[in-house]
């Protein structure tokens, strides 16, 4: 008998073909779940080609966009994407101070109004002109709660748009708001007829905004790919398309850019700037993130004023920027680094001295645990290392972070390490969030209040003579460190790995990517 | 058959189900929500964390979040994407097919290198070789997928570029449209060659990855099978009759796959999980890291619809599994009862 021939490379290939089937399975479930036809007409926009791929600058990010729609997010990854479609009224510079983008000019005819001159020769994408129409739109669209946008919060001062004419609007606030125009500066303005006729839903999938690169396609997860818009008011940008590449993971990030998948990485830790050799390099920036232990006031062994000054002159910053961040550092002796509105300059500090730390460390019988997250374990383990070389029995509780975030809001936390991003480069924001009594209702943090600095902190924020504000700022912040809620860490600076390639490109210490000059060899 | 499947998908459902309390009860019982999570720190105070919240509504009782998601599911509408404003559906249906593309891959890596390693190891029991396929397959199971695929970049990607570190396309394939939304077949359906070439180099790294330990498993279970086999007075008999032996060698694996199958079927389950950690190593547009983006941002709909799906998938490929099995092994019968 002939043995019947079993084809078991056959099977073999056709449990492949079995397994294709599950694919065409998945693919089904593709369809019905999602709308495929969207995904399409966005990729289908993407006709590059090679011969555009010489002068497309890569930047590779750490998270992908949220949305295409400027107004709907709260999140810097995204907003350093849409910013470039989109434009606001006011940028800030590399001092953090403000500078016009949409608006030529601005000036104060009261307390409460500002008066915004718009620039003439601005179109969106579309070919629509840019007029006051669109500021009021933008502005409205934030502000109105059926649109649930997240960003409401930041505009919150203003209380009415009026358009005067064309190229002119009025914003009046509720209160003399100085933190009006670092508001405007993170919220963009969008097409009022574009957005009213397409819907939201269109808007966010065709976005149309008057930046330097239009929008091509979102492949989510995968890329958002933008072209040069040849008809920009300040001259077309040098790279002909601008590509955001989200890739979480840090080490893998730092390998697409050595290599040469993406010619700027963001946020590299400063640890590993030493891995960016040969074609790559470090480049930092002051940036806007102030790191602080906060002590809480209310419970041993902090509630006692000594014990604060002493936590104080226990940490040596300076080692910490030596150990930790190679340098890329500034250390900082107050809740405010140089760059800030309400800096003070030649403020009296803590000098390191371990004996006096250790003279009032003796008397102190708790220990205590540090709360952080994981992202700044490494941070907190120096400074409890530095308070332990004290006296003091301090130990790292990492926590997940939320839950860290409930721990130090509910104010059941002894001492934490923490930052504060201060992109606005206002001390308001810390001194409002932190040291300002009404804000311990929804977060507790040290439980630190004082009549005194309140007030100071209520009249700076309501003046708009910043001289006047700069003052009450020192004021403010020297009773702040006398008492000592906090001790102030430091200011690291942003680092990015830039490929050889890149060629007149500075980072922004907020973190946008201005790549209008920037061009590839 | 048609009763086995009624009642397949009668279990389905319940999985479901139970799947869908659980996570739902698990994510709310996680601290904080996405709200919380979108303002942290930042001046945004709690009345408008609260009326942000009602907007949302997020400010419901759990039960009835509940119950108006499931009526929600019913219709096939899953919610909106707290962080991103779009339907859950939509952005999980776009991320499917990187994820199940990725996954057939390290299958198909798994079946090139695992089935030759068991067939030389069976053959020449205790020989270098079978040594060798040892080492190697304890090599494969062994590494964590994390620290395999960072070396495979570093060697293979920076030392000699011979592959893309991430992402799933170059951008030297120009726009590619999706049909099917599965790279490697949309390619060649537009005659794109030059993007099928960007799209196998891009996931020839992430597969070896993900493959490695379940190329490991396939080979040490193939061989045991084989090595079982061998020894069957059937194939002595086939050898005594003359036959060649490739042909003997065909035999002995329709006879050992089985058992392989079974195992690999459970095994692409894990490659699902896997798929997570590998997807964010190598920047891989897929449902596993959409889930880890989504947990981090406690955006809840795209993680309980993420889930789902996964539920789903992992449920039809044990099915698949049981069917091929008995397409394998006449001996067995396809019951109503579990997937074994």
């Amino acid at each position: 008998m002939k043995p019947t021939r079993t084809p078991t490379i056959a099977g073999l290939a056709i449990v492949s073909a079995l397994a294709l089937g599950l694919a065409a399975c998945g693919g089904g479930d593709g369809e019905t779940f999602g709308d495929a036809e969207q995904t399409g007409d966005v990729e289908e926009a993407g006709e590059g080609g090679t011969e555009a791929e010489a002068g497309q600058l890569v930047i590779a990010q750490s998270a992908d966009v949220l949305t295409m729609d400027p107004h709907m997010h709260r999140n810097r990854t995204t907003q350093n994407v849409v910013h470039q479609v989109f434009e606001s009224l006011v940028n800030m510079d590399t001092e953090l101070n403000p500078v016009p983008e949409l608006a030529t000019e601005w000036d104060q005819e009261d307390d409460l109004t500002w008066r915004f001159t718009l620039r003439e020769d601005v179109t969106f994408h579309n070919g629509d002109a840019f007029t006051a129409d669109d500021v009021k739109f933008s502005i409205d669209r934030i502000l109105d709660p059926e649109q649930a946008s997240p960003r409401a919060s930041m505009l919150e001062m203003i209380e009415d748009v009026e358009v005067v004419d064309d190229h002119t609007v009025l914003i009046t606030t509720e209160n003399p708001a100085p933190t009006l125009l670092s508001g405007l500066a993170v919220n963009e303005i969008v097409p009022a007829d574009y957005v009213q006729e397409v819907g939201d839903e269109e808007f966010a999938e065709a976005p149309v905004g008057t930046g330097p690169f239009t929008f091509d396609q979102w492949v989510p997860n995968e890329s958002v790919m933008l072209d040069a818009y040849a008809d920009y008011w300040d001259g077309p940008p040098s790279v002909d398309g601008l590509v955001f590449r989200p890739i979480p993971e840090v080490s893998s990030r730092m390998a697409a850019l050595q290599s040469g998948e993406a010619h700027i990485a963001a946020e590299i830790p400063t640890d590993l700037t030493g891995e960016l050799t040969g074609d790559t390099e470090p480049v930092g920036v002051s940036g806007t993130r102030i790191y602080f232990l906060a002590l809480n006031v209310t419970e041993a062994p902090f509630d006692d004023h000594e014990a604060r000054v002493a936590a104080n002159q226990a940490v040596d910053k300076n080692a910490l920027v030596d150990a930790l961040y190679e340098g890329n550092a500034r250390p900082l002796n107050q809740p405010a680094f140089p760059e800030m509105v309400g800096y003070t300059d030649g403020i009296e500090e803590y000098e390191f001295d371990v004996d006096a730390a250790s003279a009032v460390f003796e008397g102190v019988d708790e220990s205590i645990e540090i709360d952080v997250i994981e992202a700044d374990r490494t941070l907190a383990e120096a400074v409890a290392g530095q308070l332990q070389a004290a006296g003091l029995e301090a130990t790292v509780n990492v926590l997940e972070e939320q839950a860290f975030t409930d721990a130090i809001e509910s104010g059941s936390s002894t001492a934490y390490l923490s930052s504060w991003g201060v992109a606005e480069g206002d001390a308001d924001v810390i001194m409002a969030r932190h040291f300002w009594s009404p804000s311990r209702e929804g977060a507790v943090y040290t439980g630190y209040t004082n009549d005194e600095l309140d007030e100071l902190i209520v009249a700076a924020r309501s003046t708009l003579d910043q001289g006047e504000r700069e003052d009450l700022y020192a004021q403010a912040t020297e009773i702040v460190m006398d008492e000592a809620p906090w001790v102030p860490l430091l200011n690291p600076e942003e680092i990015y790995g830039v490929s050889a390639q890149v060629q007149g490109w500075e980072p922004s210490p907020i973190g946008r990517f201005n790549v209008a000059d920037v061009t590839l060899n | 058959m048609l009763p086995v499947i009624v009642r397949r998908l009668g279990q389905t459902v319940l999985v479901l189900i139970g799947v869908s309390i659980i996570v739902f009860s698990l994510i709310h019982i996680t601290p904080g929500d996405a709200v919380d999570v979108m303002f942290a720190g930042e001046n945004v105070s709690v009345e408008q964390r609260e009326a942000y919240r009602q907007q949302l509504g997020l400010d419901q009782p759990i039960v009835q979040q509940y119950f108006s998601y499931v009526a929600g599911a019913l219709q096939g509408d899953l919610g909106t994407s707290i962080r991103r404003g779009t339907p859950v559906t939509e952005i999980i249906g776009s991320t499917i097919p990187a994820t199940v593309e990725l996954t057939l891959a390290a299958l198909v890596v798994a079946i090139i290198i695992g089935v030759p390693v068991a067939i030389i190891s069976a053959l020449r029991q205790g020989s270098i070789w079978d040594r060798g396929g040892s080492v190697v397959a304890l090599f494969g199971i062994s590494m964590p997928s994390f620290w395999l695929g960072i070396m495979l970049i570093l060697l293979l990607s920076i030392t000699v570029s011979w592959f893309p570190a991430s992402g799933r396309l170059g951008l030297e394939a120009g726009g590619l449209r999706q049909i099917t939304g599965f790279l490697l077949i949309d390619a060649p359906l537009q005659g794109n060659w030059t993007a099928l070439w960007s799209g196998l180099k891009h996931i020839a790294l992430p597969a070896l990855t993900l493959g490695a330990a379940i190329t490991a498993t396939l080979s040490r279970v193939l061989r045991s099978g084989l090595l079982e086999v061998k020894r069957q007075d059937y194939i002595d008999a086939l050898r005594a009759r003359g036959l060649h032996r490739p042909r003997v060698i065909r035999h002995m694996i329709r006879n050992a796959l089985p058992a392989a199958v079974i195992v690999m079927g459970v095994r692409i389950g894990s490659l699902l999980g896997g798929a997570i950690v590998v997807e964010v190593v190598f920047g891989w547009p897929g449902l596993g890291r959409l889930v880890v983006d989504a947990i981090q941002n406690r955006d809840f709909p795209i993680v309980q619809g993420a889930v789902l799906v996964m539920a789903l998938l992992f449920v039809a490929v044990n099915f698949l599994t049981d069917i091929i099995q008995a397409w394998l092994d006449p001996r067995i019968k396809l019951s109503g009862g579990a997937s074994r």
